[in-house]
């Protein structure tokens, strides 16, 4: 086998984390799809993410993006939620409301895609 | 307080005056500190007096440029004859020079009329721009300019050349030798060498006397007939083209061509005539009376010491070196002054007024052309660093360029005259017609009592130094055996204007932009939000401080942003904020997946930005009171900056904390 064939082979068994995720990502709708007082299922990259200090109300408030769009994803009530850090991708679900003016989920059921390190 | 009380509380301190200039301890940056110790203490604007000059001291500060051609200017007619038409050429440097001083005597009377219409500044420059407008002025000064450079590499090479002459050890040091010279002047310019009299005035009265000295005992000892004919060749001279040993003087197609190529070349013996014009408010009152019968004085002397150098020539047959050294001028002193202890002394003496003169000449360019290139930056058609004065009151930017563009000439040409020559005088001449022309069109326009007489000198000026523009520009296009000629000139200077016009159309629209409707500017409402980003990397005493400062803006929004090029790092810092939570304000994390920290705060500023919110970034940057302390970080801060200043709106605010210093230790509780 040439090193290149090598190469490409090793690259293949590394692949199942992209099945994974498109394993998440059934069932979800593109972000600028997403109605206002409707249920939905969104995945994508968390693109920010804003932590608290103690002396605020304790909100932990990300924005999620895909390729169509973003929409904030809240946490009220925790300052910290394990795993959700910036650039972690996630398919979150829940009723769309508001927040600050932007489409956003309270308190969605999530869940991550692990990360290997 | 009670107001009550008709007298005042009677106060702890008594007032105090205010001090004169607050008390800032901080020490100078190296770059000014090196400075002062260079130059010395910088000079207040108000010690910028112009010297007024006398008769006497205004020849020699004016005439150095000037009459310093008389040490190479037979040289070069030489140079250009004896390999075509050999011995022939002796017999022909008369008529040559006697064709360049009548068009010398027309350039001093062309030049009386300039001084008279324009006392103020009379340069090819302005008497260009007022009668033409600023284009044809642009051509002027640029080929001015390039000709201040040629003066000060030529005269440079030929005061090498002289020193190299007389000391025959140095010969193969002139490159060198040279570059030390303009470093001197340039050094000196840069000091601020006032053009005082008595620096000037020793050296060029030093030199007309060796040079009188010169001539007299020259003409002396030819007519009593004492005085030898040199041997025709030696080892690296010239070589004489065989079969013209007659020198019968018949001359064919292609040796007119010869003559005339050696006529341009000696036109560098009458360069230096516009300086006395570009500096008439220097003169005592009544300046332009002044000025013209120094100019007057000026021409005569080296029209006569041109004269006499050449008959000398034409009589002794001093062939020239291929190299350059020893000198014509040299030679012809050995010869004259002879063998004595006396003569020798007489010879070193030459030798020294010859170099020194030509050192001075080239100082002259060092007044003259940063201040040409002050008007025409002043005109916006250069960089506006040249129009600021430096630390002593110069304009060391032009200076600089001056210095930096004669010594690149001397080290490519090797310091050796004869390269030089061809690109020479070619600039000098095509603005000696540009503003000659300029001021037959001022006869025209003004018609001033007695104009028509001015319009004819000017006229003929014009249309003589426009033939011998001509004539250097064809002769000297492309000497043979040489890679430089005038043709880089003339490549040069259209090149160099088109330039200088886009350099000014961009001033322009620039200029137009700013001033268009700055009231109404001024007036519009403003917007309505203010949003301040903090950019942090770390929680750390500097970013602590751009908080604080944050804080004093009291903006409807204040939020603490990092970009997380690092997720580990990011987690970090997001956990010691939620401890610490000093501030009460929210820190963002922005995804970074290709770590282009710069990107990614520009996405945050534009998220910002709504068309209602001015967004102000605060950058904490770290401030070093060494320089290779600034080595260890990259300038990422700077980058940032630069960014976020290109979108409408967005603000930077560099945040300076002083590392090595306790001016923050005691921060705000």
């Amino acid at each position: 086998m040439t090193p290149l064939a090598k190469l490409r082979k090793r690259r293949e068994e590394q692949e199942p984390e992209v099945d994974d995720w498109t394993e998440m990502c059934r069932g979800t709708m593109p972000v600028a799809d997403v109605e206002w007082r409707s249920r939905a299922r969104v995945a994508g990259r968390v693109r920010s993410l804003r932590v608290q200090p103690w002396a605020g109300v304790p909100t932990l408030e990300g924005t999620l993006v895909d390729d169509t769009g973003g929409i904030s994803v809240v946490f009220l009530g925790r300052r910290h939620v394990p795993g959700i850090r910036p650039g972690t991708q996630m398919v979150v679900e829940g009723m769309v409301g508001d927040h600050a003016g932007r489409l956003a989920i309270l308190n969605p059921d999530y869940r991550l895609l692990a990360v290997h390190e | 307080m009670q107001t009550a009380t008709p007298r005042q509380p009677e106060r702890v301190a008594p007032p105090k005056p205010i001090p004169l200039a607050p008390f800032v301890d901080l020490p100078e940056s190296g770059r000014y500190r090196f400075k002062n110790r260079l130059l010395g203490p910088p000079l207040h604007t108000d010690q910028l007096v112009h010297e007024r000059l006398g008769k006497p001291t205004a020849l020699a500060v004016f005439a150095s440029d000037n009459l310093s051609s008389v040490a190479y200017g037979t040289e070069e007619i030489i140079r250009q004859l004896v390999p075509y038409i050999g011995l022939a050429a002796f017999t022909l440097v008369m008529p040559i020079t006697i064709a360049l001083l009548v068009v010398l005597g027309f350039l001093i009377l062309s030049y009386r009329q300039t001084i008279k219409a324009y006392p103020s500044a009379g340069g090819a420059y302005i008497v260009t721009r007022d009668n033409f407008g600023l284009l044809p002025a642009q051509v002027a000064g640029v080929a001015l300019l390039t000709d201040y450079v040629l003066t000060v590499a030529v005269s440079v090479a030929a005061g090498t050349a002289a020193l190299t002459s007389a000391v025959p050890g140095l010969t193969s040091y002139a490159v060198p030798i040279s570059v030390a010279f303009i470093i001197i002047i340039a050094f000196g310019n840069l000091r601020g060498v006032k053009e005082s009299g008595r620096i000037f005035a020793v050296p060029t009265y030093f030199f007309i006397g060796t040079m009188v000295a010169l001539l007299i005992i020259g003409f002396g000892r030819m007519f009593l007939g004492h005085l030898p004919v040199q041997s025709i060749h030696k080892a690296g001279m010239l070589t004489l083209k065989p079969g013209h040993h007659g020198g019968d003087g018949f001359l064919m197609g292609a040796t007119v061509f010869m003559v005339l190529r050696a006529f341009a070349s000696g036109g560098a013996a009458v360069t230096g005539v516009e300086a006395i014009s570009n500096g008439v408010p220097a003169f005592r009152r009544p300046e332009w009376k002044n000025a013209r019968s120094t100019l007057v004085v000026m021409g005569s002397t080296l029209g006569a010491m041109f004269f006499g150098l050449s008959w000398l020539d034409a009589h002794l047959h001093v062939n020239a070196y291929e190299k350059g050294t020893p000198t014509v001028i040299s030679q012809i002193g050995k010869l004259v002054f002879g063998t004595s202890p006396v003569g020798h002394v007489l010879y070193f003496a030459l030798q020294a007024g010859t170099m020194l003169i030509l050192v001075l000449a080239a100082n002259t360019s060092f007044a003259d052309f940063p201040r040409l290139a002050s008007f025409h930056a002043g005109d916006n058609f250069m960089p506006r660093q040249l129009t600021k004065r430096g630390h002593r009151l110069v304009f060391s930017n032009g200076i600089l360029a001056l210095s930096a563009a004669a010594i690149f000439l001397v080290i490519i040409t090797r310091a050796e005259v004869s390269r030089l020559i061809p690109l020479y005088a070619i600039g000098v001449f095509t603005s000696f017609t540009l503003s000659q022309a300029g001021m037959a069109r001022h006869h025209i326009r003004i018609k001033e009592p007695g104009w028509r007489g001015g319009l004819f000198v000017n006229a003929t000026g014009a249309v003589l130094s426009g033939v011998v523009d001509i004539i250097i520009a064809i002769t000297k296009f492309k000497p043979p055996g040489a890679i430089l000629g005038a043709w880089v000139i003339i490549a040069l200077v259209p090149v160099m204007v088109y330039g200088l016009t886009r350099l000014n159309k961009q001033y322009e629209s620039e200029a137009s932009e700013l001033e268009g409707d700055a009231k109404a500017a001024a007036e519009a409402p403003i917007l309505r939000r203010h949003v301040v980003l903090v950019l942090v990397d770390r929680l750390d005493r500097s970013t602590a401080r751009a908080m604080q400062y944050g804080r004093t803006l009291t903006p409807d929004e204040l939020r603490a942003v990092h970009v997380a090029y690092d997720a580990d790092k990011a987690e970090q810092l997001a956990q010691e904020w939620r401890r610490l939570g000093l501030s009460r304000f929210p820190l963002e994390l922005v995804d970074c997946p290709d770590r282009r920290i710069t990107r990614g705060v520009l996405e945050v500023v534009a998220e910002a930005l709504d068309g209602q919110t001015e967004v102000t970034v605060l950058v904490p940057r770290r401030e070093y009171t060494r320089f290779w302390h600034r080595l260890l970080h990259d300038r990422t801060a700077d980058s940032i900056a630069r960014a976020v200043s290109q979108l409408p709106h967005a603000n930077v605010t560099f945040v300076p904390y002083h590392l090595g210093t306790n001016i923050h230790s005691e921060a705000h509780v």
